[in-house]
């Protein structure tokens, strides 16, 4: 279990609990933290991966994958942890409100406002949140779109059929009000784990592949968004690193064998220790 | 780490170009709102910038295809 399933989620997955969603957990505080954290993303972006440059001096010819540190300093304020897409699913049947408004990674690493790959997800009604925050920006409000649950699901599926690493984040632990679906390149979390600073937990899940089915097809190399899956021109099979693996899911949705399933990241001693 | 002297002055808007921001194989730019966000208004004056500096390999593909010729690559002994 990750340290949030342990001090959020008794012991069970920490994103699956209701409690984690409630409106209660919106107070003054929180909605500061939130206006404030959109209001000035830019900056933050800016100044915060400036700092971690000048902390760490990132060596271009270190290869940047495997057993990224966790980024500890933002564990409380904006931290997320990767979900596959049953799980996301699970997260969509019990919250009552789904927003998708654009990304603000994408807007500030790309200049694009149309994508919109955050889901905002709530389990209560309320002005403030999603709504409220982003009318204050009209550029930032003209794309806003509630969904069913239906509509939902089926832009989840397409997402991970495109690759997206989904994520679910919190806003001043333990409040989840987020879902978000990355690519390395698109993503501010990605930019601070190439310095050293990852700013989530891997899966609850690690992938594996059956070799007896694996035809070396390398869909699964092509589409792992952490360089974990490799072909062996030797054996002429796949095989996933297990120590870069997060356990996103992305993998399995593309293989056409079915040869790749996840397993339970706790049942693997070196593993249940990996986030 | 490389240096980009860059001229705010010189750079347009990103709306109307862009070209360091796509071709950069590192992703070293991002685009900011001038003035900051405020509420009710929309952050209209955009620029861009080179942020992520330690990711730049000084290849010069930026300086060589900024129209304006605002940016200036520099290898830091």
């Amino acid at each position: 279990m990750c340290e949030f399933c342990i001090e959020h989620g008794q012991g069970t997955k920490w994103y699956l609990q209701t409690k984690n969603y409630a409106e209660e957990l919106l107070n003054e505080e929180r909605k500061r933290y939130i206006t404030d954290f959109y209001e000035r993303f830019e900056e933050g972006a800016a100044t915060g991966l400036a700092a971690l440059d000048k902390l760490i001096p990132a060596d271009l010819a270190v290869p940047k994958v495997g057993r990224s540190p966790i980024a500890e300093g933002g564990k409380q304020q904006h931290f997320g942890q990767v979900i596959p897409l049953e799980d996301v699913e699970k997260i969509l049947d019990f919250t009552t409100s789904i927003t998708r408004v654009h990304c603000v990674c994408r807007s500030v690493l790309h200049g694009v406002y149309d994508d919109r790959y955050c889901f905002n997800v709530a389990t209560f009604k309320s002005d403030f949140w999603p709504k409220g925050v982003w009318e204050q920006w009209p550029d930032y409000s003209k794309g806003i779109e509630i969904l069913t649950m239906e509509e939902a699901k089926k832009e989840f599926q397409k997402l991970d059929r495109n690759g997206l690493v989904h994520s679910v984040w919190h806003y001043n632990a333990p409040f989840i009000a987020a879902i978000c679906n990355c690519a390395p390149t698109d993503c501010l979390g990605f930019r601070m784990m190439e310095r050293g600073q990852r700013p989530f937990f891997k899966a609850e899940y690690v992938a594996a592949i059956d070799i007896e089915q694996c035809n070396g097809c390398r869909d699964c190399v092509k589409i792992c968004p952490f360089g974990a899956i490799a072909y062996s021109p030797a054996s002429q099979k796949c095989t996933i690193h297990q120590l870069q693996c997060f356990g996103c899911g992305l993998c399995r949705g593309v293989c056409a064998l079915d040869a790749i399933t996840l397993l339970d990241r706790n049942a693997i001693p070196v593993l249940a220790k990996e986030w | 780490m490389m240096q980009i002297e860059w001229d705010d002055k010189k750079c347009t808007s990103p709306r109307d170009c862009r070209k360091c921001l796509d071709a950069c194989p590192e992703g070293v730019f991002m685009i900011y709102p001038r003035d900051g966000r405020k509420p009710g208004k929309v952050a209209g004056d955009w620029a861009i910038m080179p942020v992520f500096l330690t990711q730049c390999t000084a290849c010069k593909i930026c300086e060589e295809i900024c129209p304006q010729n605002a940016l200036a690559v520099s290898v830091e002994s």
